[in-house]
């Protein structure tokens, strides 16, 4: 029940937060580009099995800034873009890139195996992890953070099956905090820009 | 005026003609004024998605409704109906066991990826634009890996146009 509401709080949050931005128009000086989480939550902790089998707590990345994602890898289109455009915004970074990290978690555990991960994930940049775990746990993180996912039956397609999924970038600063959700389509030197921010703010929060 | 002065202004125009629709990019192929009927339909900038394959060389058909995930990717360009309306009904590449036409969608922040029912229009003055986070022709089952560089045929097939024969260089998303 706790974690329904945290996830209705992230999204009314997350709501108000994007509808704040649209009002506020150009002028508005935004720090920030995504919808911003005011004030911030601390962003739950978990612990999957990262692409080598290994366990993968969240919470051992305190320090860097995170940039959490879900997905699917037979997801032809968004999925891909977005590692792509975090990869390219690593490497804008420069020097900075070891404060960033990546993690990509599959919504679509029963087929995207371990292998599969270990292929897909590092293609994009070899720091990135990628993690999965059990159906319900998947579930259990995805809530936690306000992803709603769902298997469509594609009946006229060699695919199966889609996800349907919220394709957001959860952005968590370097103190554990989430402090925005940027959408699908947010450009990459958006994003490289409030890495920039994240990274230099330190971990004081 | 003397026939000097309209050479001149003459060849200034043909320049500037010359010179605009250079700035048009590939997108816009120069208008022929002097062809006949409409110029009909034209596909530019066709490329594809590179990617990895996920699963290893060769696989055994999947047995007891054990899911398998399959590598894919995505094709996209920029087609044109040159006067016709059209409908892109099909296509076709031999680099993925299947080739379909897809959308996606976003509905609340939720990606929603569908196949194309009938076929993908295509405007009689206009351009339709096959693009990341919406319209795509979706390569699943690849047979190999896609490396930047590589290149893709694809055929498609219009109602009206008939085959089309493409050839979609593999591209890195980051730049």
């Amino acid at each position: 029940m706790t974690r329904q509401k945290l996830a209705l709080a992230l999204t009314v949050l997350f709501l108000s937060a994007f509808a704040l931005l649209g009002c506020g128009g150009k002028n508005a000086s935004v720090p920030l580009h995504g919808g911003r989480l005011e004030p911030s939550k601390a962003a739950s902790d978990f612990t999957l099995t990262d692409q080598n089998g290994k366990p993968f707590t969240l919470s051992s990345m305190r320090g860097k800034v995170i940039l959490l994602y879900f997905g699917y890898t037979s997801c032809p289109d968004v999925c891909p873009l977005t590692l792509s455009d975090m990869a390219a915004a690593r490497k804008d970074l420069g020097q900075d890139a070891n404060q960033v990290q990546v993690i990509f978690v599959t919504v679509d555990p029963e087929r995207d195996s371990q292998q599969v991960l270990q292929k897909y994930v590092p293609a994009f940049d070899p720091t990135f992890i990628g993690v999965r775990g059990t159906p319900a746990e998947i579930k259990t993180v995805a809530d936690a953070y306000g992803v709603k996912y769902k298997k469509t039956l594609l009946e006229n397609s060699a695919l199966g099956y889609a996800v349907d999924h919220s394709a957001f970038i959860y952005v968590i600063d370097r103190s554990g905090q989430l402090r925005e959700l940027l959408p699908f389509g947010t450009q990459r030197q958006d994003i490289t820009s409030d890495l920039k921010i994240l990274i230099n703010e330190g971990t004081s929060s | 005026m003397n026939t000097k002065q309209l050479v001149r202004i003459g060849l200034l125009t043909l320049t500037a003609i010359a010179l605009l629709s250079a700035c048009g990019g590939a997108a816009t192929p120069a208008a022929n004024p002097t062809s006949s009927p409409p110029m009909g339909l034209t596909i530019t900038d066709v490329w594809a998605r590179a990617a990895v394959m996920t699963t290893g060389g060769m696989q055994t058909p999947s047995s007891g409704g054990m899911e398998m995930s399959k590598p894919t990717s995505a094709v996209y360009m920029k087609i044109s109906g040159g006067g016709m309306a059209d409908k892109l009904v099909k296509a076709e590449t031999t680099v993925a066991e299947s080739t379909e036409l897809h959308t996606v969608e976003m509905k609340d922040g939720v990606m929603q990826m569908r196949p194309v029912e009938g076929g993908i229009d295509v405007p009689a003055d206009g351009t339709v634009e096959l693009k990341p986070g919406g319209l795509h022709i979706m390569l699943i089952g690849l047979k190999q890996e896609l490396k930047p560089g590589d290149k893709v045929n694809v055929k498609l097939t219009f109602e009206k146009a008939g085959v089309r024969n493409v050839t979609a260089e593999v591209r890195s998303v980051q730049q």
